[in-house]
């Protein structure tokens, strides 16, 4: 006993002298405060939207306008296209997860998260690793596979950033004082399983398989993605509308029932990518009656989304926000199923349909993640928001941003799928050249329409980042919202 | 429809994600990978690339071609000028195989059997707008001379006719 007592005055003796005065010096880059690991996140996602919106406006401007700064190779639409995709994958909706994931658990698990520390170290590894993949694929270093395009260096270090993240929630998850896994802790917990597993499963057999087999491993892991976050996206609207209504989750059956039909039907969704391309067809057969039994999480989550905001009272402006991406969400997977059936992907396979189901998901997921910060941020900074009239005006320009781009690249896709079958029936040449020339005359309009949706979306991220520094800056001030109420312990394990 | 059920072990939760992956990794991917139809003995017609045309596809990948052009020939009637369907034989010994995902450019499987003159893709290439007036393509000018080459060298190499 007292060989232990010795011991633990040697170890508070050495952190005295050499841990101590480290965190004196780097108080930011080793927070211990309640929410510091989930602000920095969430702060970082704001910024990367921020990025992201500006690189996404310039690719949309250089296919309107092809000559748009053509004069730098790293600046080229095929460079820009891959770092505008990832930046919004990783920059934006991962970091934004992980905050979400950080702020949400110890709440729902009555608990503080196992490590501040930990978890601001690896938000700030994250970044270095978002702004690496940026930097080399704008430098043309790229592994040329759609959705997996940062070399594995970088996917090394995403896919251990990942890990960490899980071994944080986990042992925040272990250490809960609420002995209930609730419906937001089954979506965040399963999410951050998904995200590691697939992206390593997907990325590292990439050198080791070769063709049509390296189509299997991506499709799984743009599933993956898709899952991940849609449990992200769930999980987060279950934690936030009954705090905002004041009511609870209108079922949790239905909430169980979404969860369970999601883990099962969404990864399956990465075979629909090359409908009536190479491989085989009775995989092809699989993944449209998957992408058709995807309908019935859809159903099941649209409806206890909207049940719950219509049961409650609260003038919270997040719930319009969560709600408006549910439905966005389900509409998404409605398109994807119809459009993955052979008939239909015969006309709008391989088109800008794809690229329209894409902006209905990503937007989705967008708009997840402003309601979460505005409702999240002023909670854990102990302000009130600034300007919560403007939020309503983001929700609306957000919304009609995200369907106005939503709607042209389906039409973009159904038209582009027409000429195409047209000119094979009635063998004109639109295959290629001067007849691709026409089908790009066509789409053209639309294109426009989607740049117009752009400048929607920009004025909202704008809108967003002005709210968030205004309220940061000059909120009225509140209490900031505990973690732990009074009655549960204050200080768990792994803090100091 | 409301009440307090739901309660769940932390091990079903993880044991449920990990049952609904493996399931999918085992149909769709396992499965499939051992399939016939998709190894070395599937008929096809495997591309093979001089040193250049090795180089125009490091170039091809580097500037993300693949993110507007396709290489895959659907069985679709819209696909039928493209070229014939595309096996899984085509590609294999492609890493990455290329197939993209959506066309904001045409298909470019057969492209080497419509285009075989390395000079006009070369100018197509540094100018598109002035081949096809008002192309949405970029301009791909800031390449060298020695790269435009190898690029359009690689495209004269995307053949579907049997030689």
């Amino acid at each position: 006993m007292k060989k232990r007592e010795e011991m633990k005055a040697r170890v508070d003796a050495l952190r005295a002298k050499h841990v101590e005065p480290l965190l004196a010096r780097f108080p930011r880059m080793l927070p211990t405060a309640p929410d510091s690991a989930a602000r920095y996140a969430l702060y970082s996602a704001l910024v990367w939207f921020v990025i992201w919106i500006l690189i996404a406006a310039t690719t949309a401007l250089k296919l309107v306008f092809p000559e748009f700064i053509d004069q730098f190779g790293f600046m080229s639409y095929g460079r820009m296209r891959q770092a505008e995709t990832n930046v919004l994958n990783w920059g934006v909706l991962f970091m934004g997860a992980v905050g979400a994931a950080f702020a949400i658990i110890p709440r729902v698990c009555q608990v503080r998260l196992w490590s501040e520390r930990i978890g601001a170290q690896i938000v700030i590894g994250l970044n270095q690793v978002v702004l690496a993949g940026t930097v080399l694929v704008f430098l043309g270093r790229t592994q040329g596979i759609s959705g997996l395009e940062w070399p594995w260096p970088v996917d090394i270090a995403l896919v251990a950033i990942m890990f960490g993240v899980l071994q944080v929630l986990m042992a925040t998850v272990m250490r809960r004082t609420e002995k209930r896994i609730n419906a937001p802790a089954r979506h965040l917990i399963a999410a951050f399983h998904v995200f590691p597993i697939t992206y390593a499963v997907a990325n590292f057999s990439t050198p080791f398989f070769y063709g049509v087999k390296q189509t299997y491993f991506s499709g799984f892991g743009a599933a993956g993605f898709l899952l991940a976050m849609s449990l992200v996206g769930v999980g987060s609207s279950l934690f936030v509308l009954p705090r905002a209504t004041g009511n609870p989750i209108y079922s949790e059956k239905l909430a169980t029932y979404g969860w369970v039909t999601m883990l099962f039907f969404l990864p399956w969704l990465g075979l629909t990518a090359r409908i009536l391309g190479p491989g085989q067809d009775w995989l092809e057969t699989l993944g449209i009656t998957l992408a058709l039994a995807s309908l019935v999480p859809a159903a099941f989550v649209a409806t206890n989304l909207i049940a719950t905001a219509r049961a409650g009272g609260g003038k919270d402006p997040a719930v319009k926000f969560m709600v408006g991406a549910g439905v966005i969400w389900a509409l998404a997977l409605v398109q994807l199923a119809a459009g993955s059936f052979r008939h239909p992907a015969a006309i709008v396979g391989a088109t800008w349909w794809n690229e329209s189901v894409r902006t209905a998901f990503l937007g989705a997921f967008g708009l997840w993640l402003v309601g979460l910060m505005y409702h999240l941020i002023p909670r854990i900074r102990g302000r009130a928001l600034r300007a919560p009239a403007i939020v309503n005006l983001h929700f609306w320009i957000g919304t009609a941003g995200v369907v106005i781009a939503w709607a042209s690249l389906a039409v973009a896709g159904v038209v582009q799928g027409y000429l195409l079958r047209v000119g094979a029936e009635t063998g004109g040449e639109i295959a290629a050249g001067e007849g691709w020339r026409q089908i790009s005359i066509a789409v053209q309009p639309m294109l426009v329409g989607r740049m117009a949706a752009g400048a929607f979306i920009f004025t909202g991220i704008v809108l967003l980042l002005y709210n968030v520094q205004r309220t940061l800056a000059e909120g009225p001030e509140t209490e900031p919202e505990p973690v732990v109420p009074e009655r549960a312990p204050a200080t768990v394990g792994g803090q100091s | 429809m409301r009440n307090e059920r739901g309660a769940f072990n932390i091990g079903i939760v993880i044991g449920l994600t990990v049952l609904a992956l493996a399931m999918t990794a085992v149909l769709g991917i396992l499965m499939p990978l051992t399939d016939p139809a998709v190894g070395s003995e599937a008929a096809g017609q495997p591309l093979s690339y001089t040193q250049e045309q090795v180089e125009g596809r490091k170039i091809y990948i580097r500037e993300g071609c693949f993110t507007c052009h396709t290489r895959m020939v659907r069985d679709a009637a819209a696909d039928e000028p493209y070229g014939p369907m595309s096996l899984p034989a085509d590609y294999f010994n492609e890493a990455p195989a290329l197939l993209g995902l959506d066309r904001v450019g045409p298909d470019l499987t057969c492209i080497g059997d419509r285009q075989s003159d390395i000079d006009a893709l070369v100018k197509h290439l540094r100018n598109p707008g002035s081949v096809h007036e008002g192309s949405t393509m970029p301009s791909y000018a800031f390449l060298s001379d020695r790269e435009l080459r190898a690029v359009a060298s690689y495209l004269t190499a995307l053949t579907c006719q049997e030689a």
